[in-house]
């Protein structure tokens, strides 16, 4: 059981390979195998096999993985630590949405098959109705679900664990069950040789059939899991975890395709009905009546091993969905009544009774087949993520971790596992078209409340802490321009731009220091110097400020850089500009303005001004090389400020290489696009005719060359952030950020507000793009 | 998650050591991609099969494949516990 934080304990490293492949064997030969058996072969016929043997080469793509990952992170959040690890942004919460779900519909399964195998078993002894209910009404088979549903969230509020000797006794029996039944099978097809006929046709509902068997009993593949999820228990788990991964799948995957042998080849119809149809028409009970057939004792044998595997694998889903959820709350990603644990019990009962109802509503409104396909896709689709995670992993951690086990043909062979699961995912619709519209359902709302809900809480759990505010407006609308101060020297001239900048706006000004402390001291530890960020910084800019006439709040912060105060600033009061200053020099060749500018320029989501120069009080000539329209707009709009402030005279450039070979015609297109883009400033020129002219189009093929030139025959140049992709920032660099190094004069780089969806692409390119790992901040 | 937080978690490697292990698999990789295609090639050999005999060729020689590609799988296990061991030392 998992436990609370105030209770954690470290677990002891007993189990050796061979418990713990059994643990993985137990958990594959369950209720997945008993249940789906024949629906997988109504669906595919005899090919069955194929279906089995497909799965266990596309399990094994994605066991590489497992046997990978868990071997270095053997943690015990297995698939849903790695993704958080691996991939960016709702990924996390959404394998954790996801798992959730896919472990409360498997609940919901294993529901539903054992009310088909208790009312199977009341058939047998002859009870026809049970309160007057007939046995075979669908009220009756939806209520024993739910009944029994409610005993295994009582059972595990109790806090009874998923593994343990009845767990081991469990396995045991089962595995002996279905030897018997597969022996006895074999034994009749090799004394029947008739029985080999029922394999032809063998596709009879063609490649669909099998690729959709394939998706349905994907869910009996799954159990491996395990294996990685009991890591912080298992001996030398380097090499015994991934030795457990592979060794469980081989012995599980012939027991599976000997089952669907003689399943389909060892029953006699007894009729011109096909064993394979005769089994899909069976359902979840296949296995059972296929058993009554050739097996000693074969319909009680396998009654008994069907109650026991759904018991059991409800329990385990019911106590690990329980435990996502648990998680979930515990991280802010659900809200805080997920993660209460009961005082007498330990348990987290509100999470249980959240997936519990989770369990018994899928069981209640979804046919059989549909809840399976939904929990099949699900499961896909979280194995998909693992296999995308292990390769961001191993790009930015891979040098650092221990690896018990290597993936082959890296990173090909967890691509080839990705497509053979999209594959199969979508042959699921095709199966079941209700599973997958609940499953898009479920995943959409779970994007909605990651948006709405978690990830504002988890962001407010990392943010860096407002230790000092001084009078803060609140008006909701008001223009918000912030500047960071450090260094009183260096204020002023920041001071005065953000102060022009928000008197034009209407806005207020918003001075903020950040108190840094390091890595390896608490956060606690900056408090002490609160009061001498107050008396030395914040006082003096809040005077320097005083001047300008502008309503002026201060603000100081704790965070382990200035870049992560000043992003959560941004976010935190909806600020619409930054104001930082530039030294002129980078730090180290790694950066490209230095990492804190660099960091605020990639992750604030406002506009930004980093200014360069000491005195901006007596500018006369400003020089704008525009590039794009969209850009030049902040960028003349910060010029016509100085022009009223200042009466300054501004020169705006399009510069061109004579590479871009536009013809006249082609120069005046570019311009009027370019006009437009600036033709709603008020102060601009009036007629499109004087824009056109106002906008001087030179050609030349050394642009930085000619901007450099250009700039240092003005007071102040004001040039856009790079737009260029990443590709040419890599093999380049970037032309504002050349110009920035090798001019002298005043300098202000802008950058815009980016869209969200500009925003999110690019941090998601940046994401994959990155070796880096990520870092505390 | 961050580089801290498993560092912190002891999930990470000795800094001293970050960059010294290599990251090739230590798997047979020709052997191994021979086993999964001849696994891949006797699947579609039953399918085509369609229940006859060549069904059946292709089950054994599925089994066998099979079989082959986890012996390697464990094999590869022993020897990149055995490399990294070896590396430890040299680093």
């Amino acid at each position: 059981m998992a436990e609370s934080p105030q209770h954690q304990t470290e677990l002891s490293r007993d189990l050796g390979v061979f418990t713990i492949t059994m643990v993985g064997v137990g958990a594959m030969i369950g209720a997945g195998i008993f249940v789906l058996t024949g629906y997988a072969a109504g669906t595919a016929g005899p090919a069955l096999i194929l279906a089995f043997a497909g799965n266990g080469l596309v399990t094994f793509l994605t066991a590489l993985a497992y046997a990978e990952l868990g071997s270095a992170i053997p943690e015990a959040g297995g698939g849903y630590l790695w993704v958080k690890e691996g991939l960016p942004g709702p990924n996390a919460f959404l394998a954790g949405w996801m798992s959730w779900f896919a472990h409360s519909v498997a609940g919901s399964l294993y529901a539903l098959g054992f009310s088909s195998y208790l009312g199977f078993v009341l058939h047998e002894f002859g009870i026809q109705s049970v309160a007057g209910i007939p046995i075979e009404a669908a009220i009756f088979q939806k209520g024993l679900a739910v009944a029994i549903a409610l005993i295994f969230i009582a059972i595990n509020f109790k806090g009874v664990s998923e593994t343990g000797i009845a767990g081991n006794i469990v396995t045991v029996i089962k595995v002996i069950i279905i030897g018997l039944f597969i022996a006895s099978g074999l034994w009749v097809m090799f004394n029947k040789p008739v029985n080999w006929g029922h394999f032809t046709p063998f596709t009879p509902k063609g490649f669909t059939g099998v690729m959709s068997a394939m998706g349905l009993t994907y869910i009996a593949f799954e159990g491996y899991e395990i294996i990685v999820q009991a890591g912080e228990e298992v001996k030398n788990p380097k090499k015994n975890i991934p030795r457990a991964v592979f060794w469980s799948l081989f012995i599980v995957i012939p027991i599976y395709i000997l089952v669907a042998i003689v399943a389909v080849g060892a029953v006699d119809t007894g009729s011109a009905q096909t064993t394979w149809q005769w089994l899909g028409d069976a359902g979840e009970l296949g296995l059972a009546e296929a058993a009554r057939q050739f097996m000693p004792l074969g319909t009680s044998l396998l009654l008994i091993g069907g109650l026991l595997s759904t018991m059991s694998a409800l329990n385990a889903t019911t106590f690990s969905s329980t435990r996502v959820s648990f998680a979930m709350g515990r991280d802010r990603n659900l809200p805080d009544f997920f993660a209460k644990i009961n005082e007498i019990t330990r348990t987290p009962y509100l999470a249980l009774i959240a997936s519990g109802s989770l369990i018994i509503f899928m069981a209640v409104a979804v046919p059989i087949e549909d809840v399976a396909a939904a929990a099949d896709v699900m499961f896909l689709l979280l194995f998909l993520q693992v296999n995308v995670a292990i390769i961001t992993i191993r790009r930015k951690y891979g040098d650092k971790l221990d690896y018990g086990f290597l993936i082959p043909f890296f990173p090909f062979t967890p691509i080839l596992a990705i497509v053979l699961m999209i594959v199969i995912a979508g042959y699921m619709f095709h199966f079941s078209p209700l599973g997958w519209y609940v499953v898009v359902g479920w995943i959409t709302t779970g994007f909605v409340i990651y948006y709405t809900y978690a990830k504002k809480r988890e962001r407010a759990k990392r943010v860096s802490p407002v230790v000092l505010e001084q009078s803060v407006y609140k008006e909701k609308e008001r223009f918000r321009v912030l500047i960071p101060v450090a260094n009183p020297k260096t204020s002023q001239a920041l001071i005065d731009f953000g102060a022009m900048v928000a008197k034009e706006k209407d806005g207020e000004l918003i001075l903020m220091n950040a108190i840094t402390v390091p890595q390896q001291s608490p956060l606690e530890v900056g408090r002490q110097y609160i009061k001498n960020a107050r008396d030395r910084v914040i006082d003096e800019a809040l005077e320097m400020a005083q001047k300008h006439d502008v309503p002026t709040s201060s603000v100081i912060r704790i965070a382990r850089k200035p870049a992560k105060a000043i992003i959560d600033e941004v976010e935190d009061r909806d600020i619409d500009m930054v104001v930082m200053g530039w030294q002129g020099k980078r730090r180290s060749p790694e950066t490209r303005l230095g990492s804190n500018i660099d960091q605020v320029m990639k992750d604030a989501d406002c506009d930004i001004a980093v200014l360069r120069g000491k005195e901006f009080s007596n500018v006369k000539n400003i020089f704008i090389p525009i590039a794009y329209p969209d850009q030049a707009h902040l960028m003349l709009e910060v010029g016509q400020m100085f022009e009223k402030e200042q009466q300054s005279n501004i020169d705006l450039y399009h510069i061109i290489s004579p590479r871009v070979n536009d013809d006249e015609e082609a120069k005046q297109r570019r311009l009027n696009d370019l006009y437009e883009g600036l033709a709603d400033l008020k102060a601009g020129p009036d007629s499109e005719e004087e824009a056109k002219h106002a906008i001087k189009l030179t050609v030349d093929t050394n642009i930085v060359g000619s901007i450099v030139d250009l700039s240092s025959q003005h007071d102040l140049t004001i040039i856009g952030a790079a737009r260029e992709g990443w590709f040419h920032k890599l093999i380049a660099g970037t032309k504002p950020e050349q110009i920035a190094q090798r001019t002298d004069g005043n300098l202000i780089l802008i950058k815009n507000r980016r869209t969200t969806i500009h925003s999110g692409l690019l941090d998601v390119i940046e994401f994959f793009r990155s070796s880096e790992p990520d870092r505390a901040q | 998650m961050s580089l801290e937080d498993l560092q912190e978690q002891n999930i990470l490697l000795p800094e001293e050591e970050w960059g010294e292990h290599e990251l090739k698999t230590t798997i047979a990789e020709i052997p191994l991609a021979i086993l999964f295609l001849c696994a891949a090639a006797s699947w579609v050999a039953a399918y085509f099969g369609n229940g006859n005999w060549l069904t059946w060729v292709g089950v054994v020689v599925f089994f066998l494949s099979f079989f082959g590609i986890i012996l390697l799988c464990d094999r590869a296990v022993t020897k990149q516990r055995k490399r990294f061991k070896k590396e430890q030392k040299e680093s």
